[in-house]
């Protein structure tokens, strides 16, 4: 984002330089072809006034002609003085000429020749005004002559005349030429020009108006993280502050106002000011902190306490990170929080803690009463009712042999009772860790170990090929013996005990029992039997430890194997489901996690 | 051996254990001699006295006062002067942390006190006759706690 912004200013220095650039350009080449035009146009004038004042030398030329004329036919003196005026004129006009045709040698060599002629010209004009008035025209050779002499001069004046009028022409042409070309370059090279800047000038707008777009979002993100922050430091009792290690000046958010107990921003906030909130205990520690801060640049967790106006002791926790701007300003950015309640609820909770270690102490305590103290004075009731039987007996009446066979029972009974709920209880604590287990393995050693029950009841047992998995060996083998020494405890008479154990790998959300555990795989296991089978709806209970679907006399069993298994798998991560029909047969289902 | 009877030891401070116990051997048609302790300082003692015949197997029980099964173990495995002697643990419990300890310790096979006379008779008749040598010989985890 910084950087972004970084590129785009610069594009716009870039575009702003190249505008700029380009309007000095174009300003200078306006302003040279507009000297150029200007010139051009002075020049144009330059070539009219030639030509006007050619025409008028011509114009004077004849006029004087015309008044010599006027005299030699009627000798009357009044013809004289427009004479003079008008060669007066030509003198001006001539001087005028060579004035206006001083800076081309060509105009100049041709009014030199002109000058000659019109001077010989002009004595021979001259020589006929001072005639006499008995001076006959008609007889004298010699002005007849000159006259004639003059007559051709006049036409050389003519032709010189025209022949200056068509070099300024010419260079008239010229002009006019050049003139039209930069008139006619002179608009496209502006427009061109003007209409590149304004294309510069509508693609920096462009930048800009994006860049200002993306500014005012980046403002609104600004602006609603800076609403989230000031939310989550209310509600997680925390506040920042800002330490500038250039000027050593602190600006502090308005919850850190708020976790000393005073109104937002009531105070100046500098280290002395802090100090007066800070545990009287604590003020060495803390302006240690302050010290190192500085000299560090960073600020571990710190924790200290500090006293609210209210005279409230709250345990806060500082943490700072040294953050350096584009700018070079190296400021700390820290956060305090007050953690009095965390901390309390720490204590709470180690407090707990401490109170549950202490429970499973006494249970495993109660564990070994059960195993040790529990079982000696049951197996000496055992072994006295043993001894009674081998050595007593014939001496017993009927009834004496009939209740110790009660007392037999009641006693083995116990017996597995308390080995029951010791393998309940040892199997609660899942401390041996996941082992590489073939259930193949697991499988015939319980087998081996039902070997004769299943004999005695002739049952058949079915199974598929069973996985490896990660699994606590011991375990596996008790929920595999249990789930079929139930199957075979709970089987009919009538019939011979089917039991098949089949394997299939699946994903939890393909069962209706694993639904919400989706794309998690499983080893799913079933038990099916032929048995008793129960009523559905007792399907959850008869997992809880001493429950029974039957009376003891029927059945025995604790209540505890089924229990067993469950634990069993959950210790594994696992489930077991029981579905059953009464009179049908049941399925155990066993869930591991893959 | 130079007796023409096997001289056993048992100490166990449950008085209907050392009853049972010499019952036992009485029982049993092997020459024997016992004698029983209440707790394994009054057997550390016994087997201290310079006048005493040591015995050829020692029955140890766990849990007993004073100086309980373990403590006198590791006595017994400590004295050079009592290394012939076999060593039997003779517990109620059956824990493994129990067998594990014993085993590592030196005993010479843990045996779980039966509920019954007639397991008890066969396995001390085991102990004493049948399978001792094999015992002894090849010592290892698997036969060390004596199953019925």
């Amino acid at each position: 984002m910084k950087n972004l912004k970084l590129k785009s200013t610069f594009y716009h220095k870039i575009i702003f330089a190249i505008s700029l650039l380009i309007l000095l350009v174009v300003g200078v080449i306006t302003i040279k072809h507009i000297n150029s035009i200007s010139a051009s146009s002075k020049l144009l004038m330059h070539t009219y006034e030639v030509n006007l004042e050619l025409e008028h030398l011509y114009s004077y030329i004849k006029d004087s002609e015309n008044s010599i004329r006027g005299y030699l036919i009627s000798r009357d003196t009044v013809y004289l003085k427009p004479y003079r005026d008008d060669i007066k004129q030509v003198n001006k006009s001539f001087e005028l000429l060579q004035e206006l045709t001083k800076d081309s040698p060509k105009q100049q060599k041709n009014l030199d020749f002109l000058y000659k002629i019109i001077n010989t010209r002009n004595l021979y004009m001259s020589s006929y005004s001072n005639f006499n008035n008995n001076f006959d025209v008609t007889q004298n050779i010699t002005f007849k002559k000159n006259f004639n002499e003059s007559g051709l001069l006049l036409a050389a004046i003519r032709i010189k005349l025209n022949e200056m009028v068509t070099i300024e022409e010419s260079f008239l042409k010229q002009r006019n030429f050049n003139y039209n070309s930069q008139i006619y370059l002179t608009p496209i090279l502006t427009l061109s020009i003007l209409f590149l800047t304004l294309l510069l000038l509508v693609f920096a707008y462009y930048q800009t108006t994006k860049d200002v777009e993306k500014l005012q979002a980046y403002n609104f993100k600004l602006n609603k993280s800076h609403f989230l922050s000031y939310q989550a430091e209310i509600l997680s009792e925390f506040g920042t502050w800002d330490l500038n290690l250039n000027t050593n000046t602190i600006v502090c958010s308005d919850n850190l106002y708020r976790i000393l107990g005073v109104a937002p921003q009531s105070f100046q906030a500098s280290q002395k000011n802090f100090l007066k909130f800070i545990h009287p205990e604590d003020i060495p520690f803390v302006t240690r902190i302050f010290d190192k801060i500085v000299a560090d640049e960073n600020l571990p967790n710190s924790y200290f306490r500090i006293i609210k106006p209210d005279g409230a002791v709250r345990l806060v926790r500082s943490v700072g990170k040294l953050f350096v701007d584009q700018l070079g300003n190296r400021t700390i950015l820290g956060v305090t929080s007050d953690i009095t309640n965390e901390r309390r609820k720490t204590e709470l909770l180690e407090e707990r803690n401490q109170e549950l270690e202490q429970r499973i102490k006494e249970l495993n305590e109660f564990n070994h009463v059960a195993s040790h103290d529990l079982q000696e004075p049951l197996r000496k009731i055992q072994t006295f009712i043993s001894r009674i039987n081998e050595k007593e007996k014939e001496n017993l009446s009927n009834f004496g042999i009939e209740y110790l066979s009660r007392i037999e029972n009641a006693a083995n009974r116990m017996r597995t009772l308390i080995n029951d709920l010791l393998q309940y209880s040892r199997t609660s604590r899942p401390e041996k860790n996941l082992e590489i287990t073939d259930l193949n393995e697991i499988l015939n050693d319980s087998l081996t170990e039902l070997s004769q029950n299943i004999e005695n009841k002739k049952a058949i047992i079915n199974h598929e090929i069973l996985p490896t998995i990660e699994a606590i060996p011991f375990q596996m083998q008790q929920l595999f013996s249990n789930m079929l020494s139930n199957s075979l405890k709970y089987s009919k008479l009538t019939s011979t005990p089917v039991i098949d154990i089949n394997y299939t790998e699946i994903t939890a959300k393909n069962e209706p029992h694993l639904v919400e555990y989706g794309q998690k795989k499983y080893h799913k296991i079933t038990f099916t039997d032929n048995g008793i089978g129960f009523n559905q709806e007792h399907a959850d209970k008869i997992f809880l430890l001493f429950n029974r679907l039957h009376g003891k006399s029927e059945y025995n069993g604790t209540g505890v194997g089924l229990a067993i298994c469950k634990k069993i798998a959950e210790n594994h991560k696992g489930f077991i489901f029981a579905d059953s029909k009464l009179d049908e047969g049941s399925t155990f289902t066993v869930f591991i996690p893959v | 051996m130079q007796h023409d009877y096997i001289l056993i030891t048992l100490a166990d401070d449950d008085e209907d254990d050392r009853l049972f116990f010499t019952d036992a051997f009485d029982e049993l048609k092997v020459n024997t001699v016992v004698n029983t302790f209440k707790n394994g300082l009054e057997l550390m003692d016994f087997l201290n006295h310079s006048e005493t015949v040591l015995p050829n197997i020692i029955f140890l029980d766990l849990n007993m006062p004073i100086l309980n099964g373990i403590e006198c173990l590791k006595e017994i495995k400590k004295n050079d002067k009592f290394k012939d002697i076999a060593i039997a643990i003779y517990s109620t419990s059956s824990s493994e942390q129990d067998i594990e300890n014993t085993f590592v310790l030196g005993a010479n096979i843990y045996i779980k006190k039966p509920s019954d006379f007639n397991e008890l008779k066969k396995i001390l008749a085991d102990v004493v006759i049948i399978n001792w040598q094999y015992h002894t010989n090849g010592l290892n985890k698997d036969n060390f706690l004596l199953r019925l």
